[in-house]
């Protein structure tokens, strides 16, 4: 086996493995059919909030953005051609509008900005994961996600979305990349410096 | 299969978490952590860091994204009926784009303006650059830009016949009884004098009048190989005075 590092390869998605029944949604979405864009939306509302609610942390921002993403995307669906799985292309639309909006808010509420502890004495303990285990173990998870999540918030925009892709969504690194716009090598990168910052992070515990 | 090393592990971890490895490096990373105490130490600290965000990221309830639906269906109608004004005040809510493209527009601008401004004040091609001795050895011989050395296969420029300017010039602006000046000029091949200066230790200042003289001269060419050819040459140019002895 070589020395190098090899990736497993991945193929371009084509229209015909979009799947019949996505295309014709999408089709019909672009001829702006209402019972065409209330399904896509019923569709994909969880993960759209779900990675806006991730990237934004704030559950009345990740509404107000989940509704600016499904508008843009019935704005332009008629230019999708199928490079990528609609969820991707979809990721891709939700990342930018993110990004979009922090760097409006850092812009007008940089002065308002909170501390980490400020944070969490404000916002609470993040939620339990009650799965059976002893009450220790629950403890110690319910520490570990309480520092991640603050240290995922210390995370620069494009390193923290690179690692909420990857552990949350499960985006591979082709997909990340198509929704960030950049090479896969810049991928793993963002994803190396993300994980340090966190094992840095947890080191401390 | 070759076993890796523990340094090719590492380098391979994070992507053996994200299963992004060919198959055959899998089992052989797969193989490798389960004999090898300090890199499984790094790849449960990766599935820690993994199980963390997914952890620090809970599943919203789906009451989350109630009225999501019916709240983005209720801005397309209201969309597709606002007025152009309206659409186009959307279009520039983002503004950072048209920043950039302003930007971008005035470095386009001003790059331009710098260019243009040192094409306008850049000096004229040297003399003694290297294009210019190329185009000078690359005209040819007896042009204007090259011209020959006056031998004996051409014969020398002479005088246009009536024409007295140089005479007179010198008659009336040399100061001294005896000079002969020797003078390096060229004669293009219309018979127009160039590049006029003064050789020896000669002061031009002195002489500028004469010079200026002889630049405004017209000769009647050099003739060589059946036609007329620029030539470079010495000029040497003699003033006398011839007094007469007065008889008493």
């Amino acid at each position: 086996m070589p020395e190098g590092l090899s990736v497993k390869p991945v193929r371009a998605i084509t229209w015909s493995e979009v799947g019949d029944r996505e295309a014709l949604l999408i089709q019909r979405c672009a001829a702006h059919d209402e019972d065409a864009c209330a399904d896509l939306v019923n569709e994909h509302q969880r993960m759209v909030y779900q990675l806006s609610f991730n990237l934004l942390g704030d559950h009345n921002e990740a509404l107000d953005l989940s509704q600016e993403v499904f508008l843009r995307v019935f704005r332009t669906i008629h230019t999708f051609r199928g490079q990528s799985a609609l969820r991707t292309w979809m990721f891709r639309i939700v990342v930018n509008q993110a990004r979009n909006r922090q760097r409006w808010w850092r812009r007008r509420h940089r002065a308002q900005q909170v501390s980490l502890d400020e944070h969490i004495r404000d916002h609470g303990d993040p939620p339990e994961h009650h799965n059976g285990s002893s009450p220790d173990r629950v403890l110690g998870q319910k520490l570990l996600a309480g520092q991640i999540s603050a240290a995922l918030d210390q995370l620069p925009f494009d390193q923290k979305t690179a690692l909420v892709l990857r552990e949350i969504d499960g985006l591979s690194y082709e997909e990340i990349g198509f929704s960030l716009g950049v090479a896969v090598g810049t991928v793993k990168s963002r994803l190396a410096r993300a994980r340090e910052s966190l094992r840095a992070q947890l080191r401390q515990i | 299969m070759n076993l890796l090393s523990c340094a090719g592990v590492t380098r391979r971890l994070e992507a053996f978490h994200d299963r992004e490895l060919a198959v055959g490096e899998m089992i052989a990373i797969e193989t490798h952590v389960q004999t090898c105490p300090p890199c499984a130490r790094e790849l449960r600290v990766l599935r820690m860091i993994g199980n963390g965000v997914r952890g620090a990221a809970a599943p919203a309830p789906s009451e989350d994204w109630t009225g999501l639906q019916s709240g983005v269906m209720s801005r397309m109608r209201a969309e597709q009926h606002e007025s152009l004004s309206a659409r186009s005040r959307r279009m520039f809510e983002d503004m950072h784009l048209v920043w950039i493209g302003l930007a971008s527009t005035a470095a386009t601008l001003i790059c331009g303006g710098v260019v243009l401004s040192m094409l306008q004040f850049a000096s004229p091609e040297r003399g003694d650059s290297l294009a210019a001795v190329i185009a000078v050895m690359s005209a040819p011989l007896g042009s204007d830009l090259n011209p020959a050395r006056l031998d004996g296969f051409i014969s020398a420029p002479s005088t246009v016949p009536g024409d007295d300017i140089i005479q007179a010039t010198l008659a009336g602006s040399s100061s001294r009884d005896e000079a002969v000046l020797p003078l390096s000029v060229t004669i293009t091949r219309e018979g127009r004098v160039r590049g006029v200066s003064l050789l020896g230790n000669e002061d031009n200042h002195d002489y500028a009048t004469i010079i200026e003289a002889m630049s405004r001269a017209r000769l009647q060419p050099a003739q060589g190989g059946g036609g007329p050819v620029a030539v470079s040459l010495v000029w040497l140019l003699a003033h006398t005075t011839v007094k007469g002895k007065i008889s008493s």
